[in-house]
């Protein structure tokens, strides 16, 4: 097995004994990236000789014993995250050659767990996006399929852990931007419980449903991350002082019992059979090592989108008001056309004569999808959804209306607006394509996702399944 | 009706904007301070507004509007809550204000002034902007941008239309001013920039118009800016007209207020809750504990010492102007009590002789005054022989006073005091001289 | 043809940008004006939920009063040289923009 190849925990495992060191390690992944990364677009910005440097600090440090949970491993950071001296675009020409003043707390917390940083990766420029097409440095490509997306927001952190660029990657979904790519590049991608991890130096897009999450190539890896990036943050007063659970103690253990629900509007007309037939597959599965299939409604379903869209637009509006090339950046003509209709979009969901009409009633009917899951999680104790309606699909072709890549979101943007955790697991493939299931849970319970995800990966084994990388 | 039949009285209502004197800013821990403070040395991501950075509420900003809010007779919104109040404006960084719109923390209050009660709408929480230079750079005109004063907790206190003349409005603010003072939660500094004034002026609520007025820099100039103002409307009324809404300042070298903003439409602040700062909710005990922190304040002390010192207005005035010179009176005063001391005597003597009441403590004091008071010459026989010497020394002085400048016989009084040495009963030399210069 | 039931108007449109603080060419006006009026028409949908007597949800945590104590912290704050340094326009410690007229 490739180095490159390694999940995080094997990675954990052979650094501590010594099996090879983090110079090594690192330089497999620069070369890989040198190798196949002009094709896949993942990185914006690769930090070759950082890395090189701090893999070298690293293994100094391992020397004498230090025994920091990341120490000298290479995670790729997603470009809306900001790193001190690390130019944060965004994917933005607006953020061209912005560097940073500061690190975001999420970062402050990798790094010194011993993370290195080995580049920032590609993502819809703003988060303003579902498939990687929107980015102002280049599409990023399908490692799976080069002619197809990778899904987005979280676009390049998808495709750099699909394609053994890092070992692990940071992202943010705000309308299902982590579980998104995850689904599309077959890794696991988790969004965690809004205010579980700290949003201080993530460039904001919208503030009241971002979640601040990663991809990794296990279950296991994903709940080794969250121990480092959870707990309360002084810096962001939407952070909960719930204690930060060792998420991985639950794994391994048996999962009987455990209620899964499945959403009826979920599986309507609107979704590929195939998809479905994936997903029900694992659904067997999952029954078969001991867990209930329970079928439960979300009534609320169909006004999830349109209750997103008013909501995240709006907070979009606000949240890039700052960028008037005063203090910072290039200024406000270089917005690319997706965020300048996001803006627009919220402006006037805001705008006098028309707040009422949207944004107010956007705010009340959040409360009905929240009273949706929270009445369902009465019944059972997870809920298992499709990611997107539809397998990767090819470049431009769901461009033309602005509209079509929105409704990629239907599945995803509900936990968003009520801020439950989820998961997306690989589940299979479809013509060769990956396909992802997400598993939602209560408030916090992340410990539950991680357990159930786990033990249905350890049945399938999906991680290690790789793409062929083109040449 | 026309408007001229329309038009009731002056209508006006203030808008004070006081910066609280914090340690640390509104939402982040940069230090408060600014005044004369280098450019963009206190600043941080937060109040920069730069990507990423997010708010949390300084609790002492929080709690010192309630303090506030409750000084100004308000009720507390138990529940409570920030809101994103949404303009472009280059000493703005995040491009909108954090403040308070719906849920403001105080409202519903009033004030009480001598021409009447003033409502007081609400009292606000929000944080500042930065500050503008204008320069010229190579001969260009140019706006420099400081953003030290960015973020700092600025407490709005919004008036009802109650106020009906200049001279209201500045009892108004003056009484505001010492309120604040009192808590000792701002130095409402108006030349400092600590406190400001805006006047929104019309002649009645139903005309459809009112004329916000700003550049207001000191209480003199919101009396004659407001007062001005009115006249000038009462014209345009007067000939069957409407004054424009717009924005007028007030121009104090050529003492009137002209145009400086004129706008077709209203701004459209497109306020939502501000999704980055939780809502806050009090508790009805911890604002009854609040309440309690409140000091005695100067309307109410300044009754208490009319009736229980029977001090006269102007005394007590001067003496409630600041709470650490009315409490060092006060204490002075149950000191002298009890050793022949009156209320009058010791408050004379702290306002003319101006006492440092840092460094005189209220015991020394009356020891002095003590001291000096048995060694004070009442005695008319002891003092008639001065009071000729004066009499006869300053001959230009018998004369003013002689011919009805009835003035000049302080300047014989004060002779009669440099000669006992300071010694001299002041009230029983004057009526001798009175008495002599029939 | 369907009813547009939100179609937006050039001038809706061109007030938007305006409010937004986008300098907007023509043809862009009009893209956006077609693209959101579409977008618009599904969103109305949202209008047939009825949420008369329902709560409004602004934040999902159920935190309330996270305040922080009245304390400067300088380990957070920047030197001007670092405030100053991403900015294209400064002059001697302070930011610089076009000359605004003179309003306070």
């Amino acid at each position: 097995m490739e180095l490159t190849q390694l999940t995080l925990k094997e990675t954990q495992e052979g650094l501590q004994t010594k099996q090879f060191s983090s110079v090594e390690l690192t330089q497999a992944l620069i070369r890989r990236i040198k190798k196949h990364n002009k094709k896949i677009n993942s990185f914006i910005t690769v930090c070759e000789s950082e890395a090189l440097e701090q893999a070298k600090a690293a293994d100094q440090r391992m020397s004498q014993n230090e025994k920091e949970p990341l120490l000298g491993i290479p995670i790729g950071i997603k470009d809306n995250y900001i790193t001190k001296g690390i130019r944060t675009t965004a994917a933005s020409k607006v953020l061209d050659n912005y560097i940073p003043q500061y690190d975001a707390t999420a970062v402050t917390r990798l790094k010194e767990a011993g993370a290195l940083i080995i580049g920032k990766c590609n993502l819809d420029a703003w988060g303003h996006g579902s498939s990687g097409e929107h980015s102002a440095y280049g599409n990023t490509r399908n490692p799976w399929d080069y002619s197809r997306v990778p899904g987005g927001s979280s676009s390049g952190s998808g495709a750099a852990v699909a394609a053994d660029f890092c070992i692990a990657a940071t992202g943010t979904d705000t309308g299902g931007s982590i579980r998104q790519p995850a689904s599309y590049c077959g890794v696991v991608g988790l969004k965690p419980t809004y205010g579980r991890v700290s949003r201080y130096g993530i460039i904001a897009m919208a503030s009241s449903t971002d979640s601040i999450g990663h991809l990794t190539k296990t279950v296991r890896d994903s709940a080794a991350i969250l121990k480092i990036t959870a707990g309360k943050d002084s810096l962001d007063a939407t952070t909960h002082d719930m204690p930060v659970e060792d998420y991985e103690k639950e794994m391994g253990k048996p999962i009987g019992g455990i209620k899964i629900g499945i959403p009826k509007e979920y599986y309507g007309e609107g979704l590929d059979k195939r998809i479905g037939d994936k997903i029900n597959k694992a659904l067997k599965l999952l029954k078969k090592i001991g867990c209930k299939l329970i079928q439960i409604s979300l009534p609320h379903t169909e006004y999830a989108y349109p209750t997103y869209y008013i909501i995240q637009t709006a907070e979009v509006s606000s949240n890039l008001a700052r960028y008037d090339g005063i203090r910072f950046g290039q200024g406000r003509t270089k917005f690319g056309d997706e965020a300048k209709r996001r803006i627009m979009g919220g402006t006037h969901a805001l705008s006098t004569g028309f707040q009422d009409k949207y944004y107010k009633q956007a705010i009340r009917a959040r409360t009905l999808l929240i009273q949706d899951f929270l009445n369902a999680f009465k019944k059972v104790d997870v809920l298992a959804c499709p990611v997107f309606p539809f397998p990767p699909f090819k470049f431009g072709e769901r461009e033309a209306d602005p509209l079509q890549m929105y409704l990629a979101d239907i599945f995803t943007v509900t936990a968003n607006l009520t801020g439950h955790p989820g998961i997306s697991i690989p589940v299979g493939f479809i013509e060769e394509l990956p396909v992802g299931m997400q598993l939602i849970a209560p408030h916090f319970a992340e410990s539950l996702l991680f357990k159930v995800a786990g033990a249905y990966e350890e049945v399938t084994g999906w991680y290690k399944v790789k793409p062929k990388l083109m040449e | 009706m026309t408007k001229k039949q329309l038009m009731r009285e002056p209508t006006v209502g203030l808008e004070v904007h006081v910066e609280l004197l914090t340690s640390s800013k509104m939402f982040c821990g940069c230090p408060a301070n600014h005044f004369g403070v280098t450019p963009n040395t206190h600043t941080c991501p937060v109040c920069l507004g730069l990507p990423g950075s997010l708010p949390v509420p300084n609790q002492r900003a929080v709690e010192w509007t309630l303090l506030a809010g409750l000084a100004l007779n308000c009720n507390i919104n138990l529940e409570s809550k920030f809101d994103r109040k949404h303009y472009f404006y280059p000493d703005l960084p995040k491009g909108f204000q954090i403040s308070q719109y719906d849920e403001p923390l105080c409202q519903a209050g009033f004030l009480e002034t001598s021409s009447g009660k003033v409502g007081i709408t609400e009292v606000h929480l929000e944080e500042d902007t930065g500050k503008l230079l204008h320069r010229k750079l190579k001969g260009k005109d140019v706006t420099l941008v400081d953003f030290n004063r960015s973020g700092v907790p600025l407490m709005e206190i919004v008036s009802e239309p109650d106020i009906h003349s200049g001279l209201q409005a500045k009892e108004f603010a003056q009484k505001i001013r010492n309120i604040l003072r009192y808590l000792e939660i701002s130095d409402c500094d108006m030349e400092k920039g600590s406190m400001r004034l805006e006047a929104n002026v019309s002649w009645g609520k139903e005309l459809g118009y009112k004329v916000e007025v700003k550049n207001l820099n000191s209480f003199r100039f919101v009396e004659q800016a407001i007062d001005y103002e009115l006249t000038r409307q009462k014209k345009i009324l007067e000939k069957g007209g409407v004054p424009r809404q717009e924005t007028r300042g007030w121009a104090e070298y050529d003492k009137k207020t002209k145009t400086q903003r004129y706008k077709e439409t209203a701004a459209d602040y497109r306020y939502f809750p501000e999704p980055d700062i939780p809502p806050m909710k009090f508790s009805k005990s911890y604002i009854d504990q609040l309440k309690d922190q409140i000091p005695e304040l100067p309307d109410k002390k300044a009754k208490r010492f009319q009736t229980s010192y029977k001090l006269k207005q102007n005394y007590v005035e001067i003496l409630t102007s600041s709470k650490a010179l009315a409490e060092y009176a006060e204490r002075s005063i149950k000191v002298g009590l009890n050793q022949g001391l009156s209320p009058e005597e010791i408050s004379g003597a702290i306002i003319n002789r101006r006492i440092n009441i840092q460094s005189t403590k209220p015991t020394q004091l009356i020891d002095i005054l003590k001291k000096q008071k048995t060694e004070r010459i009442s005695n008319s026989a002891k003092l008639t022989p001065l009071v000729e010497q004066a009499i006869n020394d300053m001959p230009q002085a018998v004369e003013d006073y002689k011919r009805g400048k009835k003035a000049a016989i302080s300047a014989l009084i004060g002779k009669v005091m440099q000669l006992s040495k300071g010694r001299a009963d002041a009230s029983l030399t004057k009526s001798l001289l009175e008495k002599r210069l029939i | 043809m369907k009813k547009k039931r939100s179609r937006l108007t050039s001038a809706q449109i061109r007030h938007i940008a305006n409010l937004a603080n986008l300098s907007l060419k023509d043809e862009e006006l009009n893209k956006f004006r077609k693209q959101l009026s579409n977008v618009f028409d599904f969103v109305d949908k949202l209008t047939e939920v009825k949420t008369t007597g329902i709560a409004e949800t602004s934040h999902v945590t159920g935190l309330i009063n996270q305040l922080r104590k009245d304390k400067a912290a300088t380990e957070n704050c920047l030197t001007q040289k670092e405030a100053l340094q991403p900015s294209l326009k400064t002059n001697r410690g302070y930011f610089r923009v076009k000359a605004l007229f003179k309003e306070q």
